[in-house]
């Protein structure tokens, strides 16, 4: 009887943790935003910044000076909410890739999936040859060959079994394959296009704009809802496939679903930024650390750690080099430094 | 054309008290007298140099009345005290100014090159009207102080009243 | 009598023209609004800011405005002026520049060269205000930082009216920006000017300098790089295609050539020169060292410059440029070289080879290929006549900077 207490109890205490530090990520995100959007190399005061969005929601009662708006609503502020829903994503997918593959170390571009989207945009940077024309001819293609890739798997998958086992070996291929045709481009490519090919890889979220940014947010608003709906079977496929299977979950099938959801979330939002890593990687890890693995809140919350990790190195990467804007991509990279150490300095048991 | 020797006094006098020109201007003035009778109608002459495309206002004293111009019509504004002229590629701009039965006062201007985004004063001419000096005030409307009542009364005292005998020395000519 | 009716009608229309001389798109002044500025209305305009600025009149005409609207009249004619940029695309200006950005720096070498004031550019990109010696006056402009990383903030910041891009190279970022720009602020003019092909600078110069209002400054520095690149051309033309000189050109880094699509391949084609590596595919290739000891080449010619930072504007290091000679000269299997034999082993410094000064470079390397035929071309002089004559800035050759060894 007392144990059953004791476990009661101890599960309330989780539910509280968890739901105080999905409350606190929420503050700590608005909070994030309010300071994102002041940053920037015209010289606007905070409270210029603020006026010129609430002219921009209401333009009947607030009126900003003319610059302060155009540059806030044109050049700021779907910015910081791009790199808010890219972090979002990021981590959602990370979350979800290490859950199917059951490797704490998976990423959303384990199966291959960055180097893909690489070549997609190389192709078209090097080559001008590409699915869509015009202004979305990298956008286009890094989706696609993004998507292709994950088809890929699924088809290697599939001929040799389903399993997290197959995937990463496919996804291994892959990776290798897709860089070695970056590489030929980069190499065959002119001087000015090989400069652009590696900016891409940098990955950054200079070239947001609310179209894009609408977008990436429909297929998250899509998406994200049925991953968490379906995040039991994730918990039950953390057990291993024949526990899964025990209990109900189609074990296969799902897997399947929940890599090209995930591969979707990734392609959308890596065609518009570029290849940013580390968000999938670390969002997931810290908030395991913090709430437990239990996916139903593992999900959002990871979601949530990952925008204000993007957010936040976006943020660093606008002010470090002032008036420069460096990659975020090349901030996040070296967000994965102390965390790794961090990871190797306290790894006690598996 | 050789001046008497109380002319030369006057003008003399005249240089003390006008503060050095602006060096930097492209317009000057010159009038063909700074003793006009009463009434009698002179000649001012504006000298344009470096300047192609402006303008120039001109302030007259108070009883002074703009006349004429040799310049074209559609490029003269006048109105009240003040003459407005749009320099067009000139060197020389002239016109006429009644003076009045008696009254004195700084004829002031402004000028403005609008291809050399440059603008500055005149330099002031002062006319007075039989020689006479007025007691009071100078030119209407002009919202720059005349230069000769900053450089001091004295002169202006002197000035007078050397004008004064110099008049009355030279009768009552109408 | 007459006198006062003469003014009251003309009050009246100046009353009447003001009424309808709002600002806007269009030419200030322009009364009628048939977007031509006559005489007549110039000096309507003239007379209505003379009056509102110091007759307590009432008019619309800013100081601005007038001077826009004299300044159009003298060097446009009246007329709108009409800019086709080199991307083809046709822009229409009222008024004339006063506050320029410009992102690419050959464009801001030409607006100098024209006489532009430099005043009037109020940001540069920030490789132009790095160059501090060639240009002492942008030390103290905005910088809106470089085409693949554009402070966009800092462009808006300056409040200008026009933007100089790329019109051929980093078309993708170029684009970017002039969507950005056109997309926020309409009334930011975009302007796309390569300012350092041989065969679109004279047009360019031209189509800028009618911009700038100074055309006839246009005319005289079009003529003066023409006639430098048509005695390169002439000179040359009567060479046929077997006899000209074998040339290898060197770029910044050991054994790595130029081929055709790069602008120094280029620029030694018009010089009369035979790149034996022209046909490879990648636009700088890495070459095989055996390779240009089968080509014996004739010419030998270094790039020096950014990757090999001696000499060029900043710095009077004969000693270094001499030193690369040298290195090149002793290269294992290269005293075989029909150009190490010859002594024709040349160094010359990109800042005379790219950008808006390659006709000096082009010159050079005339008279270093075809000797004979350039007896009297004189680089150096006309090196010298373009940095006083035409940049205005305050540098002599003989004794600063070094261009090229020998």
């Amino acid at each position: 009887m007392e144990q059953s207490v004791i476990v009661h109890e101890g599960y309330t205490r989780l539910k509280k943790t968890r739901a105080l530090f999905i409350g606190g990520l929420l503050v700590a995100l608005v909070i994030l935003i309010g300071v994102a959007v002041t940053l920037g190399s015209a010289d606007l005061t905070v409270g210029e910044s603020y006026l010129a969005i609430l002219a921009g929601l209401f333009p009947g009662t607030f009126s900003a000076p003319d610059m302060a708006e155009i540059i806030v609503w044109d050049y700021r502020l779907h910015r910081v909410l791009f790199a808010v829903a890219a972090g979002f994503g990021l981590a959602v997918a990370g979350t979800v890739m290490q859950g199917i593959l059951r490797n704490p170390l998976a990423s959303p571009f384990t199966l291959g999936i960055a180097s893909a989207a690489s070549t997609g945009a190389s192709i078209a940077i090097v080559l001008g040859a590409g699915f869509v024309g015009g202004e979305y001819l990298v956008i286009g293609n890094a989706f696609l060959f993004t998507l292709l890739a994950a088809f890929a798997i699924y088809g290697m998958a599939r001929y040799r079994g389903i399993g997290s086992e197959t995937m990463v070996l496919a996804g291994i291929a892959l990776m290798y394959l897709f860089s070695a045709v970056t590489s030929l481009l980069q190499y065959v490519g002119s001087a000015e296009q090989l400069q652009a090919v590696v900016f891409w890889m940098f990955g950054s979220v200079d070239k947001s704009s609310w179209p894009k940014l609408g977008i990436a947010s429909f297929v998250l608003v899509c998406t994200v809802p049925y991953l968490i709906y379906r995040a039991w079977d994730l918990n039950a496929l953390a057990e291993g496939d024949e526990v899964a299977a025990s209990l109900g979950v189609p074990v296969e099938r799902s897997m399947m679903v929940m890599m090209m959801i995930a591969s979707l979330i990734t392609a959308v939002i890596i065609c518009f930024t570029g290849t940013i890593g580390f968000i999938g990687l670390v969002a997931p890890h810290i908030t395991r650390m913090a709430i437990g693995g239990d996916f139903r809140t593992l999900l959002p919350a990871s979601g949530l750690v990952g925008a204000l990790l993007l957010l936040a190195a976006d943020s660093i990467a606008r002010s470090v080099l002032a008036p420069q804007v460096l990659p975020v991509g090349i901030v996040t990279a070296f967000l994965g430094v102390p965390f790794f150490i961090y990871l190797f300095l306290h790894r006690r048991s598996a | 054309m050789s001046l008497p020797a109380n002319h030369l006094l006057c003008i003399a006098l005249l240089l003390m008290v006008v503060p050095a020109a602006a060096c930097a201007s492209p317009v000057t003035r010159s009038l063909s007298t700074a003793e006009p009778g009463a009434g009698e109608v002179f000649t001012v002459s504006l000298s344009i140099e470096g300047m192609t495309l402006g303008g120039v206002v001109e302030t007259l004293p108070a009883g002074y009345a703009f006349v004429a111009t040799d310049l074209a019509d559609d490029r003269v504004l006048a109105r009240g005290q003040q003459v407005a002229f749009a320099v067009m590629n000139d060197s020389r701009i002239t016109y006429q100014v009644r003076a009045p039965a008696s009254g004195s006062g700084d004829i002031t201007g402004r000028w403005e090159d609008f291809l050399g985004e440059s603008d500055g004063q005149v330099a002031a001419s002062h006319v007075a009207a039989d020689g006479i000096e007025a007691p009071v005030e100078s030119g209407g409307g002009d919202p720059v102080p005349p230069p000769s009542q900053e450089t001091g009364s004295p002169f202006a005292v002197l000035a007078a009243v050397a004008a004064l005998l110099l008049a009355s020395g030279r009768g009552g000519r109408r | 009598m007459n006198r006062r009716c003469l003014l009251a009608l003309a009050l009246l229309l100046i009353v009447a023209a003001q009424a309808s001389a709002a600002p806007g798109d269009g030419i200030p002044g322009d009364a009628d609004g048939d977007r031509v500025l006559t005489p007549a209305e110039y000096t309507a305009a003239a007379l209505t800011y003379l009056d509102a600025a110091y007759m307590g009149g009432a008019g619309e005409l800013t100081r601005t405005d007038i001077q826009d609207a004299a300044w159009i009249s003298a060097c446009w004619d009246g007329r709108p002026r009409e800019v086709t940029d080199s991307s083809g695309r046709t822009v229409t200006l009222y008024r004339p520049l006063r506050r320029v950005v410009t992102f690419n720096g050959e464009a801001l070498e030409t607006l100098r060269s024209l006489g532009f004031d430099m005043e009037k550019v109020v940001a540069v990109d920030k490789y132009s205000k790095e160059k501090s010696t060639f240009f002492p006056e942008c030390r103290e402009k905005a910088n809106v930082g470089s085409i693949w990383s554009p402070d966009m903030e800092k462009v808006l910041a300056v409040r200008p009216d026009a933007v100089f891009l790329y019109a051929t190279i980093s078309t993708a970022a170029c684009d970017d920006i002039q969507r950005k720009l056109e997309a926020s602020s309409p009334g930011i003019r975009v302007f796309r000017f390569d300012c350092f092909k041989p065969a679109t600078y004279p047009r360019e110069i031209r189509t800028i300098a009618s911009m700038a209002g100074k055309s006839e400054r246009g005319d005289e520095f079009a003529s003066f790089y023409t006639s430098t690149m048509d005695r390169v051309r002439d000179g040359t033309a009567g060479v046929p295609a077997d006899e000209r000189v074998r040339v290898y050109f060197e770029y910044w880094f050991d054994y790595k050539t130029v081929a055709a699509g790069s602008g120094y391949n280029e620029k030694l084609e018009l010089a009369g020169g035979m790149n034996p590596f022209a046909g490879e595919t990648a636009e700088y290739p890495i070459i095989d060292p055996e390779a240009v000891i089968v080509t014996d080449p004739e010419v030998v010619v270094k790039l020096a410059g950014q990757g090999l930072a001696f000499g060029g504007y900043a710095g009077h290091d004969i000693a270094a440029l001499e030193g690369i000679r040298t290195a090149l000269a002793q290269r294992p299997g290269w005293t075989s070289i029909a150009a190490v034999e010859d002594n024709r082993i040349y160094v010359i410094h990109s800042d005379i080879l790219g950008g808006a000064q390659h006709f000096i470079g082009t010159a050079y390397l005339a008279k270093w290929f075809y000797p004979d035929r350039f007896a009297d071309l004189d680089p150096h002089a006309i090196h010298q006549r373009y940095l006083t004559g035409f940049q205005g800035i305050d540098f002599d050759l003989a004794s600063e900077g070094t261009f090229v060894y020998p």
